[in-house]
């Protein structure tokens, strides 16, 4: 037996860390905060003095109609990250009209996005792009979103309403020591509003040329030092139509509800305890096999039902200015039912990290993680796992440590994690990194990185029996045979970065980098079965090929005027994969899957205090493997404060033609392409 | 898309909607009333030194219209001093306020003090962050007592009897006065800096 799959053991590991972190927690209990006499001087540099003198001739009522910063608050602290990171915050989502995580996803540099019908996209960092991509973490708030079935995400599932968000924070590149598991390629962050940042009440209503949607929160205080927010989110949006103009049965829609409470429990401990629940249905038109059917193929008009909820509690505290630690844990179950699978998963999630300094140049970051999954699937002919219901886990623990070399100026970032998984055992992920900042307005920084993709339950466990193709005049039913031998594709990923500010109203950020693969996944042919009567053409999961890519990412952002903003972001990727042995004959299909070139492009306009106007352009490549042509998006929008409480938006999407094509689904599900659509909505506060 | 047999999930749709609606009516009819802009800026751990340049040079501008008495300000005095207590938040932004032009014929000066048993004698105080809920209860006590401007920077800080509090909305920077605790002081502000606040309590609240 290559592994054993039931884990009758696994509440003692549980137990013990359990007990590891709160002692863990005790002991930094005890650690109490040194306090900090400051020095008095008068030395003011020159450059400052200027800055303050020139600021204090203006009078009250000037300084108080003065934006603040420049550039944008939240872009500050991230010119000194060591990766390559980008930011969409709540107002870059509003502006941009985006009502999804994915479409405001496609805001950012090195993410690529691509529609397939209403509610499928494919979206992947860096490469790498299908339905089923899998090099990419997405988390929020600390909960892992995607699924443990294939690693990648199911954003038909995962719909958050934008309203909640506070930022998405997205790090292309591998982000394994510091990030949870399956952080190869890119992490996505998404971050919520804290209650106390949503206080009153909120009502809003979206009416689309193909949906309706409504979102509704309210936000309070709990006495002094508690804040609770609840929020309820529906939407229904129509499948778009395909390239011959007819409906393609992809209508979506879904209800989620929930809450979050913020507590300080004392000035230095923070609770946050947060939860939602949904119930949808999206709607999908496949090929299958159906060995019932003359044929043996039958079209399947059928609807997934999604439901789920989920909760999570976690615990930080601030020691001091040099340490704090936080403490989660969660709990997750997700169920999705369509007239061939079923796939029922709880997850329970338990982390610890601490963060301290020692002495004038160290600052350490280390945590302990472990997961434990559940889950339960019911297949049929065409989709089947074996076994149906499987329990599986994952420790970790990562150190890292950011060495001060010289004050302000020069840092190295070392660190590493260890994992263990059920699929393929432990795994070692270290990264070392350097920064120099020779003057605040540059930053140069570099870094090696070792990442891991893991074998997914499907790559290990799900037979899968597509529409039959023919071959020969007679049906030929392509089988996907999974492998208990699949192993982790490992990235070596090298990444150099450069942020300058020339100006105080300009900025760039360029990132290139270089990726090397090994035991990339691949599905080798193995050969026509008929030991069962029916004709089986085989293949295998398996890890036959390698590759590396290359690539850049550039973007800008430049503030010509007090009141206008623009912003643009170049990607390029290159990708060649290569056979090792491999029969698969889409061995290399992720060189063709992705555009080489993208383009975004954003105006921010606002007129008056109270009247903004966007304008979004998105232009990207070509996808070969498809035979998508390249496409050019433009949105337009004009957001209006008519009343200090009521807000109306109005906006189109796609102005310039009526629909285009953004990707292909494999596994014979229909795809459609993507229309122009119009918005209108309505956003109320009291 | 026509014949959508959706009937039934609009039904439990539009009931999680109306669920959520009625909360949210009957949340705010028992609810506080002054609760507004549902989109306010993200309190900022990691804030840019030039929110600080803005907040420092507000005090400075803002001292030119507070009368203290004589108690605490005597007439003769030729200096006005700005306290900071807890971590300092400025850096040296502030400390350029003691080169501009003297406000009424007097210099700023700028004094730090960690902890809330090392205040002395200021006319101003700037209120930290990293203070707790009871030390800035302290400040504000001996801000009474003293006839001490206290300036703060926490949401709902004037609520809680602070006096000032100079907040970023919206990357602007607005300010909320409690003026029932500003007079307990023994200040007086121009009905000016009034009408420039985003906000004015009259009284703070009950605890």
């Amino acid at each position: 037996m290559h592994k054993e799959h039931e884990l009758a053991t696994g509440q003692q590991p549980l137990q013990g860390l359990i007990w590891t972190c709160l002692s863990a927690a005790l002991i930094l209990l005890l650690f109490s905060s040194p306090s900090h006499a400051q020095e008095e001087t008068d030395e003011v540099d020159e450059a400052t003095q200027e800055d303050v003198e020139e600021l204090s001739d203006f009078s009250l009522e000037d300084l108080l109609d003065m934006e603040v910063t420049s550039v944008s608050k939240s872009a500050q602290p991230l010119s000194k990250a060591a990766s390559a990171i980008f930011v969409v915050t709540q107002d870059d989502i509003q502006r941009a009209g985006a009502r999804s995580i994915p479409e405001a996803l496609r805001l950012v540099p090195g993410i690529e996005v691509a529609q397939i019908n209403r509610h499928r996209w494919a979206i992947t960092s860096r490469g790498f792009n299908s339905v089923f991509a899998s090099k990419m973490l997405v988390l929020m708030d600390g909960r892992t979103m995607y699924t443990p079935l294939f690693s990648g995400t199911f954003w038909n599932q995962q719909s958050t309403p934008v309203e909640n968000i506070e930022r998405i924070e997205v790090i292309r590149g591998p982000g394994a020591t510091l990030w949870g598991a399956n952080a190869v390629n890119g992490i996505i962050n998404i971050i919520t509003k804290k209650a106390k940042d949503a206080l009153g009440g909120r009502a809003k209503v979206v009416l689309g040329s193909n949906n309706i949607e409504g979102y509704s929160s309210y936000g309070t205080a709990l006495g002094e030092d508690a804040h609770l927010r609840v929020y309820g989110q529906w939407f229904d949006r129509d499948d778009f139509v395909n390239a011959q103009n007819n409906d393609t049965n992809a209508d979506w829609d879904l209800g989620q509800i929930g809450f979050r409470l913020d507590v300080d429990l004392s000035s230095r401990d923070t609770l946050t305890v947060q939860g939602d629940a949904y119930d949808g249905r999206a709607e999908q038109t496949i090929d299958i096999f159906n060995p019932n059917s003359p044929t043996l193929a039958s079209v399947l008009n059928d609807t997934i039902d999604i439901a789920g909820a989920n909760m999570i509690a976690r615990w930080n505290r601030k020691i001091s200015e040099e340490q704090d630690f936080t403490l989660q844990i969660y709990v997750d179950r997700t169920e999705r039912t369509d007239g061939l699978f079923k796939d029922v998963r709880n997850t329970y999630d338990l982390e610890f990290q601490h963060r301290f300094q020692l002495g004038d140049s160290h600052n350490f970051i280390w945590g302990v993680g472990y997961r434990y999954i559940s889950d339960d699937l019911e297949g049929g002919a065409q989709l089947f796992a074996s076994p149906d219901a499987r329990r599986y886990q994952i420790f970790n623990a990562f150190l890292q440590d950011e060495i001060t070399l010289v004050d302000d100026e020069l840092k190295l970032i070392i660190g590493s994690k260890v994992s263990h998984n059920d699929f393929s055992g432990f795994e070692v992920q270290p990264s070392i990194k350097m920064i120099w900042t020779p003057a605040p307005e540059h930053t140069v920084w570099v870094s090696a990185s070792r990442a891991v993709e893991t074998p997914s339950r499907a790559l290990q466990d799900l037979t899968i029996n597509l529409s039959p193709v023919n071959i020969g005049g007679s049906p030929v039913i392509p089988a996907v045979i999974p492998s208990r031998f699949t192993k982790s594709t490992e990235l070596l990923a090298f990444e150099l970065g450069y942020r300058i500010r020339p100006a105080d109203n300009l900025s760039f950020d360029l990132a290139l980098f270089y990726n090397d693969y090994e035991r990339i996944a691949t599905t080798d042919l193995r050969g026509l079965n008929i030991s069962g009567g029916l004709p089986f053409l085989e293949s295998i999961r398996d890890n036959k090929a390698k590759g590396r890519s290359y690539g850049l990412e550039l973007s800008s952002e430049w503030r010509p005027l007090k009141d206008l903003r623009v912003s643009a972001s170049y990607s390029f990727i290159a990708i060649d994969i290569k056979s090792v042995g491999s029969t698969d004959p889409n061995f290399d299909g992720a060189e063709d899957s992705s555009p080489s070139h993208r383009i975004v492009f954003r105006a921010n306009w606002d007129i008056t205090s109270d009247l903004e106007f966007n304008t979004t352009v998105y232009w990207t490549d070509k996808i070969r493997r498809f035979d998508i042509p390249n496409y050019l998006r433009l949105d337009l929008q004009l957001r209006w404060r008519v009343l200090d409480n009521l807000e109306l938006a109005i906006g189109v999407r796609n102005l310039l033609d009526d629909r285009h094509p953004e990707f292909s689904d494999t596994f014979g599900r229909r795809g459609s392409e993507v229309e122009r659509t119009a918005y209108f909505w309505m956003d109320f506060t009291f | 898309m026509i014949n959508n047999p959706l009937t039934t999930r609009m039904k439990v749709g539009g009931l999680i909607l109306l669920c959520t609606f009625v909360l949210t009516v009957g949340g705010h009819a028992t609810g506080r009333g002054d609760f507004k802009a549902p989109e306010t800026a993200p309190e900022d751990s990691t804030s840019s030194s030039s929110e600080y340049r803005f907040k420092a040079v507000f005090l400075y501008r803002l001292v030119r219209w507070v009368n203290w008495p004589t108690s605490n300000l005597p007439k003769k005095s030729k200096t006005l001093t700005i306290g900071i207590v807890g971590k300092d938040p400025f850096g040296r932004e502030i400390d350029a306020l003691t080169k501009l032009k003297p406000i009424k014929g007097r210099k700023i000066v700028i004094k730090r003090f960690s902890k809330v048993v090392d205040i002395k004698k200021t006319q101003v105080l700037f209120v930290s962050r990293s203070l707790t809920q009871a030390e800035v209860e302290q400040v504000i006590r001996r801000g009474h007592r003293d006839s001490i401007l206290i300036v703060g920077e926490k949401d709902k800080f004037v609520d809680q009897s602070g006096m000032i509090s100079l907040l970023i909305r919206k990357n602007k920077l607005k300010f909320e006065v409690n003026t029932e605790s500003i007079k307990k002081a023994k200040l007086k502000v121009s009905s000016q800096i009034l009408k420039m606040a985003s906000r004015v309590v009259k009284k703070s609240k009950k605890k």
